[in-house]
């Protein structure tokens, strides 16, 4: 019985150490001041640690050096004064900003966002007189006047030489049955056809109507 | 008060003087300080400051002696208190929001500094001059005790100086230092343990 006993009061002993020193600090609640209570009634031990830790409690160091609050409160304020100048520097540069003090300022602000959005319009607006490059082709938007077949075997380098010596350029092209649209001037348009008829590289040269149709 | 600019709206001062008061209407006047502080009231801050810095520069002269350096930490803290009052959610109470700012100022400052955060206890009592009659004083007391914290590590020393010259439960400890209530018990047993075997003959002259 006494060992059963001894066996719950030693689980009860470490919660109680455990707790003890807010126990003498006074800051427990009521059912946990309430258990070490009951506890101290019957455990020497803890009473005597009660004890040390009251007396230890009693014999709180005196602080060392004498901080000064006026003087650490002054240099604080320095600080909190500096920020507030800082502050109302800034705030001043924004009310600049909202022309308080400048009537004219809105109409000055107005024509330079007049004049930014003026240049971004003629930056971003494209240059009809830049051609812009495009591989092995030209102006989606020109329309071809003549459709031409190469064999399969042409190489790349080849390809160009005869649209070169022509004076032809692509439109559009290879198409799904490897023909390619060129475009070359009206005044060219026979001698240039004449030219790439007599290439053993191309298989078929045509003129095209307008409507990109073959010319009967 | 001291002169400043925007000292905010006027103040009956007699509301925050210092008042005798239980630790609920302490609570209370502290977080009533806080909203106005909040709203830039220098006054109420003026207040908060000098209430706080008895209890801090206490605190604080476990972890360091310099003068200095103490009121640079509790104006670190105090200046945190002033910028970011409007954060404070009540959740937990304004002397534990206040003081685990102190907490990390603190530790931040002394490891900056290089201050020596734990002593040579034997070395040092060793300096304490005794009484003809063998007798402790109570400045001697109070000598001992201060070298025998010293010697213990700066968690555990905070862990007891919290509990037992703070007035703090548990659970608040945990929240200034920003770790679990069973760290905060542990510390708080093995320090203890190590100031009654660093104290043993002090405490027995009593």
């Amino acid at each position: 019985m006494n060992k059963k006993i001894v066996a719950i009061n030693e689980s009860m002993h470490d919660r109680v150490q455990s707790l003890l020193p807010w126990f003498v600090n006074d800051t427990l609640r009521e059912e946990d001041a309430s258990l070490v209570n009951q506890h101290l009634n019957v455990c020497s031990e803890c009473q005597a640690d009660f004890a040390w830790q009251c007396k230890l409690r009693a014999i709180e160091p005196a602080v060392e050096g004498a901080p000064d609050v006026d003087r650490a409160f002054a240099k604080l304020r320095e600080r909190i004064d500096a920020k507030q100048i800082q502050s109302k520097r800034t705030s001043v540069w924004f009310n600049q900003f909202r022309f308080k003090n400048s009537p004219w300022m809105p109409w000055a602000l107005a024509s330079q966002m007049l004049l930014i959005m003026g240049l971004v319009t003629v930056v971003a607006t494209p240059d009809p007189t830049i051609a812009t490059y495009r591989a092995l082709a030209a102006n989606s938007t020109s329309n071809g006047n003549m459709i031409v077949v190469f064999r399969p075997e042409t190489s790349e380098q080849q390809l160009r030489r005869i649209l070169n010596r022509a004076n032809a350029r692509i439109v559009n092209g290879p198409t799904v049955t490897d023909a390619y649209v060129l475009y070359v001037k009206d005044e060219n348009l026979d001698a240039t056809l004449r030219s790439l008829r007599a290439d053993r590289a191309v298989v078929l040269a045509e003129t095209l109507n307008s409507r990109g149709k073959l010319s009967e | 008060m001291s002169n400043g600019p925007d000292i905010g709206q006027e103040e009956d001062m007699e509301t925050i003087q210092p008042i005798e008061a239980n630790s609920s209407q302490v609570e209370f006047r502290d977080v009533q300080l806080v909203i106005r502080i909040a709203e830039g009231d220098l006054r109420a801050f003026d207040a908060l400051y000098r209430s706080f810095f008895p209890r801090l520069a206490r605190f604080l002269n476990r972890f360091t002696r310099k003068t200095t350096l103490i009121e640079e930490i509790i104006n670190d803290t105090m200046f945190v208190v002033w910028e970011k009052a409007s954060t404070y959610n009540q959740t937990s109470k304004v002397s534990t929001w206040i003081f685990a700012i102190a907490y990390r100022k603190a530790m931040k400052t002394i490891k900056r500094t290089d201050e020596p955060q734990e002593a040579d206890f034997d070395l040092m009592e060793a300096e304490i001059e005794m009484e003809p009659d063998n007798q402790l004083s109570q400045r001697q007391l109070q000598q001992s005790v201060s070298l025998a914290l010293d010697a213990i590590s700066a968690e555990q020393r905070a862990v007891v100086t919290l509990a037992y010259y703070h007035g703090m439960h548990y659970q608040e400890i945990a929240e200034t230092m920003d770790c679990p209530v069973n760290t905060v018990k542990t510390r708080m047993f093995h320090a203890r343990k190590r100031l009654q075997n660093l104290l043993s003959k002090v405490m027995e002259s009593l």
